[in-house]
């Protein structure tokens, strides 16, 4: 298990195959700094709580198939107001989360044109 | 009608964009955004607001597409003359240009290319599909670009190839109905790439070359399409492993400096008889995928495919000579394990009915093909042989 410290003091404890869709995790865990949790001095307590809710569903392509997976992606980014989408695009972009990255990115896109 | 539209768009564009947060996010972020927008609407982002009007000029891969066949439609060259000269971006990564019969005809279509070369331009595709005009050539800056990895020419462009020309990292070169300006030029486009691997040529029916000739070293993939009588194509780049020939001419094909033969698979689709070298260049494949005429049938199964292992045959007709060169060629390729057949004529007598139409057996366990029966049978015996065939016929 992962720990993980929001800015804003809250703790998530999670599995490790959660955590290492992060590629920053990733490499992290890899370096072996991760011993008293990862403090994530740029991301809330309320983003990390939605990231984590992402990363769980696609850990392992989702345990659903491709189209269910689509659906609850959609549903996922459509239910977020756009405070919580910026934060959520800068979060994703630390965190180097790519599929979350392209998930937010494409909803912008998809309001500009 | 269109102005309204335009001014209706922006403002859409500014009520969903203007709570500045999205604004705020770093410009790398916001370009990585853009590039998920068509480039129409990425360069209107500009009218947003200040911290907008230069993000657009980062893009790395921009796309000016007119469509192909509608005259009726505003050209996309407009835009392409007021954006493109804009971009700031230090590489260009993709670039993609199609200017349709709509494109104003005296426009100097290539004046944006020396632009982009100095930006550092790693992939150009170009289109002029222009039916009715004459083909134009570009800028000379464009055969020294030092940065160019793929590049792809087509239809109405003239390829007039300086003396000087190199392009260093060119590794995709495709050449789609071009016109060149005499063969010379040809041949110092192909010399001026030495890294060039993948090259993808269609013949168009005059276009100033009777002898096509591809000698590149480094070549290892090379499609060539000739859908007319003339025009003969000559292969001399020994370490080609993959060909591709839909070749319709009455021309031979010529492969030079291929001893010992090195293809790994080959599809072609040629109406000529082939001569002996090119037979002798695909007997080392792995894979092959053959639309030959008859007497082809034939000189095919003389050779010996020491390393084939799935191999698909259209016949243009069949008869029952056909029988006898499929029996050889099993013979003949001691390693096979998939036959395909794919039978597209109707047999004319009646005796050997056993062609079904567009049939196509994925392996050997076809029930529609009785005739075949016993060959796939003498198929399955042979892979359970280490050595020695038993053909029964």
């Amino acid at each position: 298990m992962i720990v993980l410290k929001s800015s804003d003091g809250e703790t998530f404890e999670i599995e490790e195959a959660v955590a290492l869709q992060s590629q920053t995790i990733a490499h992290m865990v890899e370096d072996d700094c991760v011993e008293n949790g990862i403090p994530l001095a740029n991301v809330t307590g309320e983003i990390l709580a939605k990231i984590i809710e992402y990363c769980k569903k696609h850990v392992e392509g989702g345990g659903g198939s491709e189209e269910e997976l689509k659906i609850w992606d959609k549903e996922f980014i459509e239910n977020i107001d756009q405070s919580t989408l910026f934060n959520l695009i800068l979060a994703a972009n630390y965190l180097n989360i790519k599929t979350l990255l392209d998930l937010t990115c494409q909803r912008v896109a998809d309001m500009i044109s | 009608m269109e102005m309204q539209d335009e001014t209706g768009k922006r403002r859409r564009i500014e009520e969903k964009v203007s709570e500045d947060k999205i604004s705020a996010l770093p410009e790398d972020l916001l370009v990585h955004i853009l590039l998920l927008v068509p480039t129409k609407d990425a360069v209107a982002t500009a009218t947003l607001s200040k911290r907008w009007r230069s993000v657009w000029k980062m893009l790395p891969r921009l796309e000016y597409i007119d469509a192909y066949n509608s005259k009726s439609d505003k050209s996309v060259w407009c835009f392409l003359d007021k954006s493109l000269l804009q971009v700031k971006a230090p590489v260009i990564e993709n670039l993609r240009i199609t200017l349709g019969p709509s494109c104003p005809a005296n426009v100097d279509v290539g004046k944006w290319v020396d632009y982009v070369v100095e930006r550092c331009i790693q992939r150009l595709y170009f289109t002029l599909a222009w039916p009715a005009r004459k083909p134009r050539s570009l800028s000379k800056k464009l055969y020294t670009c030092k940065t160019l990895k793929t590049l792809n020419l087509s239809n109405k462009i003239l390829v007039d190839v300086p003396s000087q020309a190199l392009l260093p990292s060119l590794i995709r070169l495709e050449l789609i109905a071009v016109v060149y300006k005499d063969e010379d030029s040809l041949v110092r486009l192909l010399s001026s790439c030495p890294v060039l691997q993948d090259l993808l040529v269609q013949r168009n029916q005059e276009d100033n070359v009777t002898k096509f000739s591809v000698k590149v070293p480094s070549l290892v993939f090379l499609s060539y399409v000739n859908f007319f009588e003339e025009g003969s194509l000559v292969i001399d780049s020994p370490g080609l492993k993959i060909l591709n020939r839909i070749d319709y001419s009455e021309c031979a094909c010529l492969i030079e400096n291929m001893p010992p033969p090195c293809l790994d698979m080959a599809e072609v689709d040629i109406d000529s008889y082939p001569n002996d070298k090119f037979l002798t260049s695909l007997s080392s494949v792995i894979y092959l995928n053959l639309t030959l005429p008859m007497n082809g049938v034939d000189a095919i199964s003389a050779v010996n495919f020491s390393r084939l292992i799935e191999c698909k045959l259209t016949p243009s007709n069949s008869s029952y000579l056909w029988l006898e060169s499929i029996m050889r060629l099993l013979h003949n390729s001691p390693k096979l394990k998939v036959l395909i057949i794919n039978s597209e004529c109707y047999s004319k007598n009646e005796d050997e009915d056993e062609d079904e139409d567009e049939d196509e057996d994925e392996d050997e366990e076809a029930e529609d093909l009785p005739l075949w029966r016993n060959l796939l049978q003498v198929h399955r015996d042979k892979e359970d042989d280490d050595d020695g065939v038993r053909i029964n016929v």
